[in-house]
């Protein structure tokens, strides 16, 4: 089987590509069905994530797909034109693509490095593939061990340690001041960007209450429709609401445009009793600020700005960094003993049908030669001879083939097993595809230069 | 003098309770290389409850004749002390509380080694054991284990209030983040905080029924202003206070902490102060001291 990666990422496509070639859902079940029926013998998976939509097939030697037709396959599927997908589309074979997985697997070609989520995605993207009855063999193997190997990668080093966001981050220092947040109100000062996605990981604690407030009421509630926010929790309240929110808020994300800081110590001061003296988290991811940094200095007060959090963001990107050696030491290996299993399963199959070959051949022969001698003795040969001939032929061909295929079950990890695949493929002209064997040829057909593509590896 | 196992068995739990409150501040401070999972803290907790344990109970059954619990002031602080290292391994199965080890454990190192002092330098027998002193004993010695855990609590809560606030040592996931919330610690502080002065009331309730019942006492006199029934009852106060954080505006967070801690040092100086108040009375009346008739006082 050749093993085939095909698709774009966030490093060769932009957004607005990417997302006309994602796969979710019953679109990804028809797609997969779809190749399936065209391509019968051919084992695909479909990984679409927003960063990425790749194809990992697996076809026998010589069969379509090739990567143009699956680049074309993507083109129809997205509506989009396959000239402009060509060059932003990446391609690996054999151990490449094997590797590229493994990789992505391991948050190691993420966008960020080490982040969780694409193992997950992984996993669902083979779950899918194998409901679907287009994971074969080699794809179980595949995604099986690369999914085990990610798992290693993430339990073994650090990659995954820390946290990568600013929003992230903000949530996991509101968690070493509050138990609970059920009970908690956050407050967004702001309709922006930054507050958008500082929300977004806010929203995933579980708040009691969550308020938006801009000088545009407008804003705040296109983002807090955009947040989801159910109408019972919370909502979008005007700018004059600000003190009465900051005494009812426990966590209060602020990032506006203003130059001039809008919440300064002597108007927070005046709200520390009618807090009761509670804690609050502020986090001002403003730039200018738009808190006082001596609002800080108040009882009970934690504030938090842009460079409080992106110093904790660096710390973890440097620490994963550290850890890159480590976790490619674990892909390769991990790689290295994939590789050789699926390269071991395919020279199986192949001495499989280079027996099969040799037998039938022998087979042709011996009728003919015993069609030759009925003719020319007229006489009949008993069965006893015709079974010594078939012995004879058959204990022939296992005196032949024992050794090239003791060199290729028992040679060692040094043997080039790619290489006798692609010679064994080349010089008996065994094709993946040969689904009838060769009943009737005399002899192994010469294999086409179509066949043989020299830079990569017959798997 | 006591018996010399005590004393021995007091100072080799003493030295296991020391390694592992040196290998928990370590672990606090960043600088332990065992950062991850180790297996050694619990070892040493579990070594030093078990031996404060035994001896507690090798005491009760084997040196105290007539089979009373807390005999000696010894006794009440191995008890003390078992207790609290069963509370920290309670408190490391919680992810929020685990830091607080790093504070309960030199609190019971700091009780055993006083457990050495009262069996080799200051110990006495207890008077004789009635329904009421008995009451009195396990007030103060049960209430004395809630405000040492309110204490540690209130440790633990102002080292991660003041990382919060100068934003050094706790970065999520960072092995010297004690990785508590200060909401959970709070809750903490008040819980042990309310339990330990309603076990300090009763406490307070039955010493002042023992000496006002006595003709004489250690305490002398004018007992009722003597300085360990002012400290006793400034200590009452304070987690009186503590216990009202919730309800009151102005005791919340640090201030709710202090006022353990602080609450824990006036529990310790009124120990102190019995220990080394010179005795005034020689009577089998008085709360804290046996009559020095008994024959065998002095081999216990």
């Amino acid at each position: 089987m050749r093993i085939l990666m095909l698709g774009v990422n966030y490093r060769t496509a932009p957004i607005e590509l990417r997302e006309k070639i994602s796969f979710d859902g019953d679109r990804l079940d028809h797609t997969l069905t779809g190749l399936c029926e065209r391509y019968q013998s051919t084992q695909i998976v479909i990984l679409s994530t927003c960063n990425r939509t790749e194809l990992y097939v697996a076809r026998p030697d010589g069969q379509p797909p090739n990567a143009a037709q699956l680049i074309e396959h993507l083109a129809a599927m997205g509506n989009v034109d396959a000239a402009l997908l060509t060059p932003v589309s990446i391609q690996r074979e054999g151990e490449e693509a094997v590797r590229h997985l493994f990789r992505v697997a391991a948050g190691l070609d993420s966008m960020v490095l080490g982040e969780p989520q694409v193992l997950g995605q992984v996993k669902r993207a083979y779950e899918r593939a194998a409901a679907c009855g287009a994971a074969g063999p080699a794809m179980h193997a595949m995604f099986q061990q690369a999914i085990a190997a990610a798992k290693r990668v993430r339990t073994q080093t650090g990659i995954a340690d820390g946290r990568v966001s600013i929003g992230s981050v903000a949530a996991d220092f509101a968690k070493q001041i509050f138990d609970r947040f059920d009970d908690k109100t956050i407050v967004a000062v702001g309709a922006g960007e930054m507050i958008k996605l500082a929300m977004r990981h806010m929203i995933k604690i579980g708040p009691g209450k969550l308020w938006v407030i801009n000088r545009s009421v407008d804003r705040a509630r296109a983002l807090v429709d955009d947040l989801g926010i159910p109408a019972g929790t919370g909502g979008a309240r005007a700018f004059d609401d600000l003190d009465q929110l900051l005494v009812d808020a426990d966590i209060v994300l602020t990032s506006t445009g203003s130059r001039k800081p809008i919440i300064d110590v002597k108007r927070f001061r005046q709200l520390v009793r009618r807090r009761k003296h509670r804690p609050i988290f502020i986090v001002d991811i403003a730039l200018p600020r738009d808190v006082a940094a001596d609002v800080g200095q108040l009882p009970n007060v934690y504030l938090y700005d842009l460079d409080d959090l992106q110093k904790v963001v660096a710390r973890t990107h440097e620490q994963r960094s550290g850890e890159l050696e480590q976790c490619e030491q674990i892909v390769r290996d991990a790689v290295s003993a994939c590789y050789e299993q699926l390269q071991n399963r395919d020279i199986s199959e192949l001495i499989r049908k280079l027996r099969e070959l040799m037998h039938d051949i022998s087979e042709v022969e011996r009728s003919r030669t015993l069609r030759k001698i009925e003719s020319s003795d007229a006489m009949a040969i008993p069965d006893a001879m015709r079974e010594i001939l078939k012995e004879h032929n058959h204990r022939l061909i296992n005196k032949i083939l024992h050794m090239p295929m003791h060199q290729l079950n028992n040679g060692g990890s040094d043997v080039p097993l790619g290489f006798y695949a692609a010679a064994l493929r080349r010089l008996f002209g065994l094709d993946d595809s040969q689904e009838s064997k060769p009943s009737t040829a005399t002899a192994p057909a010469p294999p086409g230069p179509q066949r043989h593509d020299p830079r990569s590896p017959q798997l | 003098m006591n018996d010399p196992a005590t004393i021995i068995a007091l100072v080799v739990i003493t030295l296991i309770s020391l390694a592992t409150s040196a290998e928990a501040l370590l672990r606090l401070h960043g600088s332990s290389n065992t950062a991850r999972a180790s297996a050694w803290p619990a070892v040493g907790i579990t070594a030093a409850i078990l031996g404060s344990t035994a001896l507690f109970c090798y005491r009760w059954l084997v040196v105290n004749e007539d089979y009373a619990l807390l005999q000696a002031h010894v006794d009440g602080l191995l008890l003390v002390a078992a207790l609290l290292g069963a509370m920290v391994l309670v408190f490391r199965t919680r992810r929020e509380l685990r830091g607080l080890a790093a504070f309960m454990l030199p609190v019971q190192t700091l009780i055993l080694l006083w457990a050495i002092c009262a069996a080799s330098f200051t110990f006495e027998l207890f008077a004789v054991a009635t329904p009421v002193k008995t009451l009195h004993r396990v007030g103060v010695y049960l209430g004395t284990l809630c405000v040492a855990v309110a204490a540690a609590a209130g440790g633990l809560y102002l080292l991660t209030q003041r990382r919060l606030r100068n934003k050094r040592g706790v970065d999520p996931g960072q092995p010297s983040n004690p990785g508590g919330n200060l909401e959970t610690v709070e809750r903490l502080i008040i819980h042990t905080a309310t339990l330990g002065f309603a076990l300090l009331t009763v406490g307070l309730i039955t010493g002042a029924v023992i000496v006002a019942a006595s003709e004489t006492t250690k305490l002398g006199a004018g007992w009722w202003y003597s300085p360990k029934v002012l400290f006793a009852l400034a200590a009452w106060l304070m987690y009186a206070i503590v216990m009202c954080v919730r309800h009151t505006t102005s005791f919340r967070g640090a201030r709710a902490a202090w006022l353990a801690i602080i609450g824990l040092a006036l529990m310790l100086s009124v120990f102190g102060i019995m220990s080394a108040m010179p005795d005034q009375s020689k009577t089998n009346t008085d709360i804290h001291h046996a009559p020095n008739h008994l024959p065998d006082a002095e081999d216990r």
